[in-house]
């Protein structure tokens, strides 16, 4: 009969602790010391990539805060050029029409003078043609006999009066 | 002293009115001695000038002429 042999089992037990102990020690110890390791560096680099990525996002944010300072920094500056060409515009066309409501009533004023001039003009010319055509008729039409009447007329009226003196 | 006139006509004038316009002239200026030359200018056209002392008288169709003229242009303005 197989009988259990105690010393057998305390030396399996031992055997069992000892190899238990051993693993213990040369390899559940490094095993988990290799695993911890692994796990910080794990970690580690998680961490790192965290840390990448938020100093991405800010620099992302600081950058988008810069290009749109920079786009309302130009869009002022555009306002300000067109604000600045409109009142430079608009002052001009002020001194324009000041220039025009000067310069308007003189060339008025002058282009009513030459008219008046031209028209003054003009009747003297008819005077003066009405003058001749008329010389040019009496020439031709006084006879001898009718400047014997006009002189004889004339010579009357100096009789009675001074006549015409200058 | 003589008064020496000149007298300006389209036409010649007769004797008659020479002696008439002298007759005139010298009752005119208070002088008996006056003498008149006659000159042709037919630009008067009709009537005669007498230029003598200084003065010029016009009784010529040229100068009424010239009055119409004149009366024309102040009537348009």
């Amino acid at each position: 009969m197989m009988g259990l042999d105690v010393l057998s089992v305390a030396i399996h037990m031992g055997n069992l602790l000892l190899l238990f102990v051993l693993l213990r020690i040369f390899l559940y110890k490094p095993v988990r010391k290799f695993m911890d390791a692994r796990l910080a560096k794990q970690k580690a680099a998680e961490d790192k990539a965290q840390q990448d990525l938020q100093d991405a996002e800010t620099m992302k944010a600081h950058y988008e805060t810069l290009l749109r300072e920079y786009e309302q920094d130009n869009l002022a500056r555009v306002k300000e050029s067109v604000d600045q060409a409109r009142s430079e515009g608009d002052a001009i066309v002020a001194s324009a029409r000041d220039e025009a409501h000067r310069i308007v009533p003189k060339a008025e004023e002058e282009a009513e003078h030459e008219r008046r001039q031209m028209l003054t003009d003009m009747r003297e010319d008819i005077a003066d043609m009405a003058m001749e055509m008329a010389a040019t008729v009496l020439q031709r039409e006084v006879s001898e006999a009718d400047n014997q009447r006009i002189i004889d007329e004339f010579i009357g009226k100096v009789e009675g009066s001074d006549g015409h003196s200058r | 002293m003589a008064i020496h006139g000149k007298i300006y006509s389209a036409e010649p004038l007769t004797d008659q009115q020479i002696a008439e316009l002298t007759a005139y002239f010298c009752r005119k200026l208070n002088d008996p001695d006056v003498h008149l030359r006659q000159d042709i200018d037919k630009r008067l056209i009709g009537g005669f000038v007498v230029h003598i002392g200084g003065m010029a008288y016009d009784a010529s169709l040229r100068y009424k002429l010239e009055e119409l003229h004149d009366l024309m242009l102040e009537a348009d303005q």
